[in-house]
């Protein structure tokens, strides 16, 4: 599967299909990440948070790909766990390598760790507010279906608690935010 | 729906884009202007994003589960999960993603094996080649297709001559899943016994079409990857064997090398106090904060003490100072042991009632100063103060007066032991012993620093050792660790779990991983065991040391308050006194006036809310008592003329809407023809200040309020009786306010006025610093038997 048939499968919005593929990827940035003080749990966190930031750029119309996708990815990865090690301290274990510095997602790490924040914020809502909220606004399913598929007796109700639902969350989110749980 | 949900909706609408252009136009000048609908628009867009994240890490790991289903064969696992640091310069060489499939697979056999026989097995034939170009002189690392990781130190073949380095090529064969095996014949057996293999692989170096050896002692770590880590996997050699099929033999164990980490990193401390003190509330992330709550603990362990007591656990300032106090000779007084002496027999520590009222929650009731004079003479305090009127009522039993019997240091001793105790059932009883049992944090400390990086110490794998070492709660498992830092940790662990200990079984768990160790020189671990012995010591001592001076400053900053506010219950005891007498005078001399005596009966001294002993005009003098005692209105008719003596008293009231937003409120009367001043009282019904004025006496309103730091002021002079809504207080400088409070009245007056005011601030102040010290106490007090779980259990 080439690059264009990955990129075309992102923009798609087939993630998944995508991601299993660029998972074939892996162990290098594995062993990268274990070569520079990581663990294989690192490793994992680490694609998994590239997949995404990877992702997100190629749906950006105006983005343009100027090396292959691993290439790509390996950067991302390489940026991402030096700025990991640079918040817990332990810069000292990351070996430098020429093209380092070619990369600069700091715009993208900080909205991601904002982002990861409201998951958090979500996750303690429960499984029947996150299904709600994922068909809603990521799957865009119209409310009439979603309300039938999670068996609300109308519409309205499945709407209502939607807002309910982000209510809660918004609280949480506050919470976390000013450090009081 | 809720107005809040409406809000909601209409915020998502703008979000999603569904609003119209007027609309929208219209929200976002609202935004705008309102910083907090600013806050609730940016979170519900950050909870958008945030759910199209999750939805896309839900994705991402469903791709991971598949891709870990379908990649070749590997639930069966050998060990090595950690690569090894490189000190100099490393070649990366890796398969490419998109040069996957276009290899050219090289299958052609030289004429001899890498051991120059002529003997091939099926497995040589049918697996194909992977040929990489290396230069020996440096390290490398490199990865087979299917992930197989070797790193090949610098000089680790030696061709006939003994001579390394230079060009080689270094190839590899590999079989890691079962199609792969069963195409290269190869069986899982090693002599009769079936093996569970987690992988097979051929490796060969050649120079110049020469064959390499391996220099035994700088051999090649490899890495199989896996999925599923085995304990007990080991590395056997293959043989072949004349059929075509390979025989394994001599199994070594494998060794997982541990990777150091940055030890501040990592976590040591008892496993939930991390949890717990989140849970209260405290920031977790401030390092300084933990370690030094954690480390105050190290205090227990300190040197025993020197008195007869045994050392109670709580830091109370009686026993710290009797166990350091350095002038023994001195006396200083045992709460504990007086308060059992002469108070258990009466009063238990809970709330349990017995001849009199039991003392749990006692601070929330009265005040310290309020319990040493209570206890001095209770019969006498009850008699002008109302709150010990009210608690004498308790019981129908009399208290015992203490004044003469116990000294003021000694009463004080009592009173702070008592409001010190959290209750009964958690006196600590000086009796039994008590043997410190747990883990020294000043041990954790003396290893939790950078003099530790680059052992055993500062790994993960340790890391994860040491929540279970505090469980053991005997610190023989952590000196154990400490003070073997060469050995393998699997081994370190085996010693662990033959102890005999609280998590036995777990250490040998951990055993059964075969993790490795750090290499660290002979010379650096003699110093680091030196260095761990004499720091444990020292930190305890410091601790402990420290410990003493702290809350030996603070039991004389007690003294002190209690001090002071005796001196001020006096002061006000004395000028209500006073007040009292020169406002009867003034009363009984208008009212004789009234009445047409000329002569005044000799002024009775001393009157005190008491029985008056005078003959002669006593009805008048006691009607005038009353009146002035209750500061209501006199209307006696003399029975003799029917001459009328009224004296008017009547209400002032003064409100304050925003009372509590100050810390202190004190409103004056200042008395002229009295030359004194008076406090107002607050009382609840009116919901103000309230005082009956005299109409005799001109009074100058002054209001004085506190709050933080900052001064503020009111006055009104001749204030006449009637309703005040409202005291509109004014900023004012400390010196300001002095210079004002001179001009109110006679300078003995405001000198009076200006110390009651500095002892409010003072009292305030310290009231602050008791309150901290209460927290502190109780957080220490909850942190211990999470710190220290085997507190308090036999031996």
């Amino acid at each position: 599967m080439s690059d264009q048939n990955i990129i075309e499968l992102l923009r798609a919005q087939k993630n998944e299909k995508a991601f299993y593929l660029l998972y074939k990827g892996f162990p290098v940035i594995r062993k990268m990440i274990l070569a520079n003080g990581g663990r294989k749990e690192d490793a994992e966190d680490m694609y998994q948070d590239a997949l995404i930031i990877l992702c997100k750029k190629v749906s950006d119309p105006s983005f343009t790909l100027t090396s292959s996708l691993a290439t790509y990815l390996y950067s991302i990865c390489r940026f991402l766990w030096k700025d990991e090690l640079k918040k817990k301290n332990r810069l000292t274990q990351f070996k430098a390598e020429p093209g380092d510095d070619g990369v600069d997602l700091s715009e993208e790490a900080e909205k991601e760790s904002k982002l990861k924040q409201a998951e958090e914020a979500l996750k303690s809502l429960g499984g029947k507010c996150l299904e709600l909220l994922k068909m809603f606004y990521y799957e865009f399913q119209p409310m009439k279906q979603i309300a039938v598929s999670l068996g609300f007796s109308s519409e309205k109700i499945a709407k209502n608690q939607k807002y309910k639902c982000i209510e809660r969350a918004k609280a949480n989110l506050l919470s976390m935010q000013t450090g009081k749980i | 729906m809720r107005t809040e949900l409406e809000l909601i909706e209409h915020i998502e609408n703008y979000l999603l884009g569904k609003l119209s252009p007027a609309d929208k136009t219209a929200f976002e000048k609202e935004i705008l202007a309102d910083p907090k609908l600013k806050k609730e628009v940016d979170m519900q867009r950050d909870l958008m994003e945030g759910i199209k994240r999750s939805g896309m890490t839900q994705d991402a790991q469903n791709a991971y589960k598949k891709y870990k289903l379908n990649k070749n064969f590997k639930n069966w696992g050998l060990g090595g999960l950690s690569a090894l640091i490189i000190a100099t310069s490393v070649y990366l060489l890796a398969p490419s993603l998109s040069h996957h499939s276009s290899r050219e697979l090289d299958y052609t056999l030289p004429e001899t094996n890498e051991r120059g026989e002529k003997l091939w097995a099926d497995a040589d034939k049918y697996l194909p080649y992977q040929r990489f170009s290396i230069d020996n002189s440096k390290d490398t690392i490199l990865e087979s297709r299917s992930g197989i990781v070797f790193v090949i130190p610098a000089n680790c073949f030696k061709d006939k001559n003994g001579n390394s380095g230079g060009d080689v090529s270094f190839e590899v064969k590999e079989a890691l899943n079962p199609s792969d095996m069963m195409l290269a014949g190869l069986s899982t057996r090693s002599g009769d016994k079936q093996l569970e293999t987690g992988g097979m692989f051929y490796i060969n170096a050649t120079k110049g079409g020469e064959n390499l050896s391996i220099d035994p002692n700088n051999g090649i770590y490899t890495e199989v990857p896996t999925n599923n880590y085995k304990p007990g996997m080991q590395l056997y050699h293959g043989e072949r064997t004349p059929d075509g099929g390979i025989d394994w033999i001599d199994p070594k164990p494998m060794e997982k090398f541990l990777v150091p980490v940055n030890i501040t990193s990592l976590n040591f401390y008892p496993p939930n106090y991390l949890d717990s003190l989140h849970r209260w509330g405290y920031d977790v992330k401030d390092k300084k904060f933990t370690d030094s709550l954690y480390y105050s603990f190290a205090s227990l362990f300190g040197a025993p003490p020197t008195g007869k007591e045994h050392a109670s656990v709580q830091p109370n300032s009686d026993s710290i100072e009797e166990k350091f106090s350095p002038d023994t000779a001195k006396y200083t007084p045992n709460g504990r042991a007086l308060y059992t002496t002469n108070c258990r027999s009466c009063h238990y520590l809970d709330s349990r009632m017995s001849s009199g009222p039991g003392f749990a929650g006692i601070s929330k009731r009265h005040s310290m100063e309020w319990a040493v004079g209570f206890t001095k003479n209770n019969i006498a305090y009850a008699k002008y103060d109302k709150e010990a009127a009210d608690a004498i009522k308790l019981t129908p039993n009399t208290m015992t007066v203490f004044e003469g019997t116990l000294t003021p240091e000694e009463i004080y001793s009592i009173v702070r032991f008592i409001y010190n105790e959290p209750g009964e059932t958690e006196v600590y009883h000086p009796e039994s012993d008590i043997s410190v049992h747990g883990i020294n944090p000043a041990k954790v400390k003396a290893i939790w620093n950078e003099q530790f990086n680059n052992t055993l110490l500062a790994t993960k794998e340790f890391e994860e050792r040491m929540p279970f070492i505090h469980q053991t709660c005997q610190e023989e498992i952590l000196d154990l660790y400490v003070n073997n830092l060469d050995k393998r940790l699997s081994y370190i662990d085996s010693m662990a779990g033959n102890m005999e200990n609280l998590q036995n079984d777990k250490f040998r768990e951990f055993a059964l991983r075969g993790d490795g160790r750090v290499k660290t020189d002979s010379k650096t671990l003699k110093i680091l065991k030196r260095y761990y012995e004499t720091r444990s010591k020292l930190y305890t001592d410091a601790i402990a040391k420290t410990a003493q001076k702290f809350w030996k400053e603070q039991g004389e900053m007690d003294q002190k308050y209690m001090d002071k506010n005796a001196e001020h219950i006096n002061k006000d005891a004395v000028r209500n006194l006073d007040n009292f007498n020169k406002e009867f005078n003034l009363n009984l001399k208008e009212a004789y006036r009234q009445l047409g005596y000329d002569t005044i009966a000799p002024i009775p001294s001393n009157v005190f809310g008491g029985t008056v002993t005078q003959t002669g005009w006593s009805n008048v003098d006691k009607a005038v008592l009353e009146s002035t005692t209750n500061r209501s209105t006199l209307n006696y008719t003399d029975p003799v003329t029917n001459k009328k003596a009224i004296i008017t008293y009547s209400p002032l009231t003064v409100k304050m809407n925003d009372m509590a937003s100050f810390d202190r409120v004190m409103i004056y009367l200042s008395q002229h023809e009295l030359s004194s001043f008076m406090r107002m009282n607050y009382s609840n019904e009116s919901g103000g200040f309230k005082e009956n004025l005299n109409e005799l006496v001109s009074y100058d309103l002054v209001c004085v309020a506190l709050k933080k730091d900052q001064w503020y002021m009111y006055s009104q002079p001749n204030v006449k009786p009637g309703m005040i809504n409202e005291v509109p207080l004014e900023r004012i400088g400390e010196s300001d306010l002095k210079k004002k409070l001179n001009s109110f009245a006679p300078k003995s007056q405001s000198k009076d006025m200006q110390q009651d005011l500095d002892f409010m601030k003072y009292q305030f102040k310290d009231e602050k610093r008791q309150q901290k010290n209460l927290e502190r106490q109780e957080l220490y007090n909850k942190t211990l038997p999470v710190v220290l779980p085997c507190m308090g259990l036999a031996h």
